[in-house]
């Protein structure tokens, strides 16, 4: 008869020899690790210009660590932040409680572990600080993935720059590079019948370029505008921007001493829109918009955005026989800008200074007729 | 660090990382924390590279941080790990096919305490010696020989095995 030891061996052996092996996460624990050792630097670091001595073998390790900061030293546990942990799972595993994209920040303001993650129960993709608050960034119902390989939301809250994707049932790993070099791969996890991906990193932190793969096999790459991907080439395909047009620029009283400006890039993704609200304390807007999107019936707005409530800038299309646009405002002055053609579609952006009511606006062909119209502002149709 | 130790680290890595996602199911019963606590140990001793691979045992080391990891989960206020909101889709995370003796022999070490359930681990599934698995958990030989005893004795008449961990009919 087997003892209890001899027994228990056996039952442990098989037990534990059932556990799935999967991917290993060679990259994530490189940089995790070189992090930790920076971060132990710092500290060092600190220690001595606390201590006043050696300065000049604190500015040489600060040197060190500021290629993964962007911030002054003191006081160092406020600044110092992580990168992205990318959680590797077994393919065709279920995120574990449904969670996609984690990160963990001890930056100022903001400490803990942000996550990124899908309830199955309401349909809803959130994105949010664990144990104290969430936000709504997405459903299910408005998150297939559209063509081949996978369709980026964005994720974007308070200090974080968030994305999330559902990908094709072929896409084994993507591999982002984000704008400070560093490349994270992202493998597929299961959640609520789907296969996703998710990043969460810090705000200044975004990708710039990615490679989706079926195993060895590389399925296309991607391009980003603003941080967020926005279409997927084939393998070695060049993206073509047809044109890249400024569609409005002007000051804002008491906003800023520098011109504001709001530009639109043309391609096969359809029309990317950015406005630089000219601020140093203003993040720039970022949208992209599908052709089918950009069609109008007569004007409409496609962006509202208020930053920080400092001014209100409008940008919207129209169609071809609008010259330019009219706001009337309630204290009988009026704001008029012109149309501008990108790739054959008319584009226009404006300013609204903080105060200022909105009574109607206009919009007038090349000879000053009023072609349409309405109260208040052209309205917002995403 | 140098490209050389991160090879040299690769190659450590690579070799043990199955058995030390086995190892952390072992202390933690689901995949998803072995994983994450193996990543983390893995991480640690990257950082402090340059004096664990000089270390006699540096699968040790490791283990000790996935030991000290998962008793720290425990310790932690349970408010920072708890999402808001409704439950998520807990479609059985971190599980997989095992068979029906497996899923018995798991939910009995879940059972025990954290001590007892490492050293049944270390001694039971790595076959360490009493005074490796004491190294490994930074205890005495002693702590180990009465845990040991005591995990034993609890699988003995533990409600989730068939027929405790001595098969009497063999």
């Amino acid at each position: 008869m087997l003892t209890d030891e001899e027994l228990l061996r056996d039952r442990l052996g098989r037990l534990l020899g059932q556990v799935p092996a999967g991917p290993i996460p060679v990259d994530a624990v490189l940089k995790r690790g070189t992090n930790m050792r920076i971060g132990h630097r710092v500290i060092a670091a600190a220690a001595v210009i606390v201590a006043g001595a050696a300065i000049a073998a604190a500015v040489a390790g600060l040197g060190h660590m500021r290629r993964h900061q962007t911030a002054p030293v003191t006081p160092i546990t406020r600044q110092r932040q992580r990168f992205p942990v990318q959680r590797v799972f077994k393919l065709a595993d279920h995120a574990r409680h449904g969670v996609i994209a984690e990160g963990t920040s001890k930056g100022e303001g903001w400490n803990g572990t942000w996550r990124i993650w899908i309830d199955a129960h309401t349909g809803k993709i959130y994105d949010g600080l664990v144990g104290f608050k969430r936000w709504t960034v997405g459903s299910l119902s408005k998150s297939e993935h559209v063509g081949a390989i996978a369709t980026f939301h964005n994720a974007n809250i308070e200090a974080w720059t968030g994305t999330y994707a559902a990908v094709a049932p072929d896409v084994t790993r993507l591999v982002v590079t984000l704008n400070n070099g560093q490349k994270v791969t992202m493998y597929p996890v299961a959640a609520a019948g789907r296969r996703w991906v998710g990043l969460l990193t810090p705000m200044s932190v975004y990708a710039v370029s990615g490679h989706a793969y079926a195993g060895h096999t590389e399925l296309g790459h991607m391009k980003t505008f603003g941080g967020l991907p926005v279409t997927w080439l084939g393998p070695g395909q060049t993206g073509l921007l047809v044109q890249s047009r400024r569609i409005g620029t002007g000051f804002v009283p008491m906003h800023s001493r520098q011109r504001w400006w709001a530009v639109v890039q043309a391609g096969p993704w359809g029309y990317c829109i950015s406005l630089n609200p000219a601020s140093y304390d203003l993040d720039p807007f970022y949208s992209c918009i599908t052709p089918a999107q950009a069609a109008s019936p007569g004007v409409k707005a496609v962006a509202d955005t208020r930053p920080k409530e400092r001014a209100r800038w409008l940008i919207g299309t129209a169609r071809p026989s609008v010259a330019y646009l009219r706001l009337d405002i309630a204290d009988g002055t009026s704001i008029q800008v012109p149309t501008v053609a990108v790739d054959g579609q008319l584009f226009y952006a404006l300013a609204i200074v903080r105060g200022q009511v909105v009574v109607s606006w206009g919009a007038y062909d090349p000879a000053g007729h009023r072609v349409y119209g309405g109260i208040g502002s052209p309205p917002v149709q995403p | 660090m140098g490209g050389g130790s991160a090879e040299e680290f690769t190659e450590f890595m690579t070799g043990r990382w199955h058995a030390l996602v086995r190892f952390g199911y072992g202390l933690t019963g689901d995949v998803g924390l072995a994983e994450d606590l193996t990543q983390t140990a893995l991480a640690r001793a990257y950082a402090a590279w340059p004096k664990v691979r000089l270390a006699a045992d540096p699968d040790a080391y490791v283990r000790r941080i996935m030991v000290n990891s998962n008793r720290s989960r425990f310790r932690a206020p349970r408010v920072s790990e708890h999402l808001t909101g409704s439950p998520p889709d807990f479609a059985i995370a971190g599980q997989f096919s095992a068979d029906e003796d497996a899923t018995a022999l798991r939910a009995a070490l879940l059972a025990l305490p954290i001590g007892q359930r490492a050293v049944v681990v270390l001694r039971y599934w790595l076959d360490l010696s009493e005074a490796e698995t004491a190294a490994a958990l930074g205890c005495s030989v002693g702590n180990v020989k009465s845990q040991a005893a005591r995990a034993l004795a609890k699988l003995r008449v533990s409600a989730e095995l068939v027929n405790g961990v001595c098969r009497a009919d063999r």
